[in-house]
């Protein structure tokens, strides 16, 4: 999600009530005797109750992406800025809800978690403003990921069959034994799901020489149409590559971001109630 | 440069068309790492609830004080779901530890019977802050009355109406130094002068008393220590009593009405005379008055006569002392030798003056005032020494031992009783300050919220607790 001027007025309102809620805080603070707000205490409470609030809110777009798109659940746009600027307000209110302190061994770890988690988000969030400009530049032929099997599956099955044809028609026993030894050594594992470890044609300018080199076989017009057509198929598998590179770059933060938001779920049910209760 | 070789037309050619339509594996994408958080979370939560560990849960460790009962939540916590009471209400009056928790243990008694509120105990001193004093309450709590003062009867308040911190803006001066209703002066009325006792060569005191009654001097050099004592506690000095500090420079002498008889015959009966003598008399207890003294003197003048009266002993006293003879008539009564001795012993207590007509060393005058309406056998103003001054504050002389004694107390330049030694709240702020180097400043340093020996209105008192019970949980004691 890019942040634009679209996101302007979600700006202004999350600095505007974040300041607001600060500045009241430390008003209320200040006048309260006896060493200032607690998180147990009745302000304190209800800092919490909206850190929380804004905090299930966050978390209820996950829940969304499992539901048609109902009209009174509004735009999914609409939930996924609610879901970073809101999420980033409640931080703000939780931390005025602790009163700046990590507390007991359940609220330092829900703590710990807090920050992991929106820290992860806005790390996120950084990437997504990067990446996919990046990936428009570097990978022309972007792929959708979850079918890159499929794709690749294509490849080797078209190339198969082209290099059938062009053995086929290949007199000299050198020659064969070259293209098979090519083919199947370097050009064929290229086009796996696993990329094969320092492999020659992962750097263009290197892939090139090789087709090159590998084209001065004397063969068949066959031989000729299954090198063009496989160092096509090969130069699109390393954009395909450098596409899955940066799209686990864009998703990484997800592996810290989703766990933990599982994990603040929980814990934060447990404080609330043991908060709640005693 | 886009695919060369996927386009829209041939794309059913490169992509699985039914990928979408098929179900998904379980635990695919993300879900297994939010299955292991899920499992994780609730595992610490479920284990620290299993193995009662609900120190888990608390929002601070607590102090050492309640360190005993730091699994025992229900020892303190004994009105569940106060803060949602305190959340849903809007009302911080809920407090999740009541009163009578505390005062199960702690006998603090009410502040001030006109104070506006009574706060809970939990509300000035908190807990779960780790270790703290509890004692030490911010002073934003005192001031919530303090800053403006009002009684809950609308009197007038008797202290400082506004108090807001402890500097010569905010704080007023001691009320001993203040003129309320008249001059500041020491109230107590036995005539003592401190730079007296102070001379840097020392004064001369009386050891004891010769036979014939005469003066035993010697000379010492007196030390604020040898009056001045601390109590157990090292906080205040303990009173000022004659027997204790007085009496050994200033002892009563007691004389007989006569003179000796130069007979041999009467030597044994001259003895026990002089022995009655040789023994000061008695100084009133504190709560006695001199009707001690001379009950005192007459048990002593009983037992020198003896009982029956021995013949010689009224022979002797008869011819010694003429009272028979001359000031009674001719009844020889031993009781009117007692009587008039007794007259003579109490004049000789409240009258006896020097040669120069001033009060001389024997007798109560020397010291004491007179006190013409009081109803005692030897009328005298009561002592009036202030056994603390300072009531609304506790010093503690022994956290000030360090420092010498006349540098608050002015002692060697007092020559009056009158004179008030206690230093200004001026001296205390050269050390006490907010500033930087400073003592502490703050009102629980100096000033007690609940009074000495106070007790609240409920059950309370001395409280066996139970180890069990304690550490386990569950309801106080039985």
């Amino acid at each position: 999600m890019l942040i634009d001027h679209t996101h302007r007025s979600w700006i202004v309102g999350t600095f505007a009530v974040g300041m607001g809620a600060v500045t009241l805080y430390f008003v209320l603070d200040y006048f309260t005797p006896g060493g200032g707000l607690r998180g147990g205490d009745t302000v304190g409470l209800w800092y919490g109750v909206a850190g929380s609030a804004l905090m299930v809110f966050a978390g209820l777009i996950s829940a969304l992406r499992r539901l048609p798109s109902w009209w009174f659940l509004g735009q999914r746009r609409v939930w996924l800025r609610g879901h970073v600027w809101l999420g980033l307000l409640s931080g703000v209110l939780i931390l005025c809800h602790s009163h700046f302190r990590m507390g007991g061994p359940l609220e330092f770890l829900l703590m710990v978690v807090v920050f992991l988690v929106i820290g992860s988000g806005i790390l996120g969030l950084l990437l997504q403003q990067f990446i996919p400009a990046l990936i428009r530049e570097q990978v022309e032929s972007e792929a959708p990921l979850s079918q890159l099997d499929e794709i690749l599956l294509r490849m080797r099955d078209q190339s198969d069959d082209l290099y059938s044809k062009a053995v086929g028609e290949l007199a000299d026993e050198v020659a064969r034994l070259r293209v098979q030894g090519f083919y199947l050594e370097t050009a064929r594992p290229w086009l796996s799901e696993v990329l094969p470890v320092d492999s020659p044609i992962a750097h263009a300018p290197i892939s090139r020489e090789i087709f090159a080199q590998t084209a001065k076989i004397q063969g068949g017009p066959n031989l000729m149409a299954f090198l063009t057509r496989l160092e096509g198929y090969c130069n699109e598998r390393r954009q395909l590559a450098r596409q899955q590179q940066l799209h686990k770059i864009l998703h990484t933060w997800l592996l810290i971001h989703v766990p933990l938001s599982v994990m603040l779920l929980i814990l934060g049910i447990a404080h609330v109630i043991t908060a709640l209760y005693w | 440069m886009p695919s060369a070789f996927r386009h829209p037309k041939n794309l059913s050619e490169w992509i699985d068309l039914g990928r979408y339509g098929t179900a998904r594996r379980f635990l695919s994408g993300w879900s297994p790492w939010m299955l292991v958080a899920a499992l994780v979370s609730l595992g610490l939560v479920m284990g620290a609830l299993l193995l009662d560990k609900k120190t888990a849960f608390q929002s601070g460790p607590l102090s050492h004080s309640h360190g005993s009962f730091n699994n025992a939540c229900a020892q303190c916590h004994t009105e569940p779901f106060a803060p949602a009471a305190r959340l849903i209400l809007s009302n911080s009056n809920f407090s999740s530890v009541s009163d009578a928790s505390c005062v199960k243990c702690h006998n603090a008694g009410i502040h001030h019977l006109a104070e506006q509120f009574q706060p809970s105990c939990a509300s000035c001193h908190k807990e779960h802050q780790g270790e703290r004093d509890l004692k030490r309450v911010p002073d934003s709590e005192c001031l919530q009355c303090h800053k403006d003062l009002q009684r809950a009867d609308n009197a007038p308040p008797q202290v400082a109406q506004s108090i807001t911190g402890f500097d010569a803006k905010s704080h007023p001066e001691m009320r001993i130094h203040q003129a309320i209703g008249g001059p500041s002066t020491d109230p107590g009325t036995v005539r003592f002068s401190h730079q007296s006792h102070l001379k840097p060569d020392g004064i001369f005191t009386i050891a004891s008393f010769l036979p014939n009654g005469d003066a035993n001097r010697v000379r010492k050099i007196l030390r604020c220590a040898d009056c001045h004592q601390t109590d157990k506690s090292g906080n205040l000095m303990t009173e000022i009593s004659y027997d204790a500090h007085c009496k050994s420079c200033h002892p009563v002498p007691v004389r007989l009405a006569g003179t000796p008889s130069k007979n041999p015959r009467y030597t044994k009966f001259e003895t026990l005379v002089a022995n009655f003598q040789a023994r000061p008399a008695l100084h009133p207890a504190r709560g006695q008055d001199t009707s001690a003294t001379l009950g005192e003197l007459r048990q002593r003048l009983e037992k020198l006569i003896g009982d029956p009266p021995q013949v010689q002993i009224m022979d002797y006293l008869d011819f010694q002392y003429g009272f028979f003879n001359g000031v009674f008539g001719a009844r020889r009564e031993m009781s009117d030798w007692s009587k008039a001795q007794m007259k003579f012993l109490a004049e000789q207590l409240f009258h006896p003056f020097g040669k120069d007509g001033k009060p001389s060393q024997a007798g109560c005058l020397y010291c004491h005032t007179a006190d013409p309406k009081s109803a005692d056998p030897i009328p005298l103003a009561k002592s009036n020494i202030p056994k603390r001054w300072n009531r609304h504050a506790l010093f503690r002389h022994q956290s000030h031992q360090h420092l010498d004694c006349q540098s608050c107390h002015k002692a060697q330049f007092s020559q009056n009783t009158s004179d008030i030694l206690m230093p200004t709240i001026k001296q205390c702020m050269d050390c006490h300050h907010t500033g930087s180097g400073g003592a502490r400043a703050d009102c629980s340093e100096c000033h007690k919220y609940h009074p000495e020996n106070g007790s609240r209105d409920i059950q309370s008192g001395p409280y066996s607790h139970t180890l069990e019970a304690l550490t386990r949980g569950g309801n106080h004691g039985p």
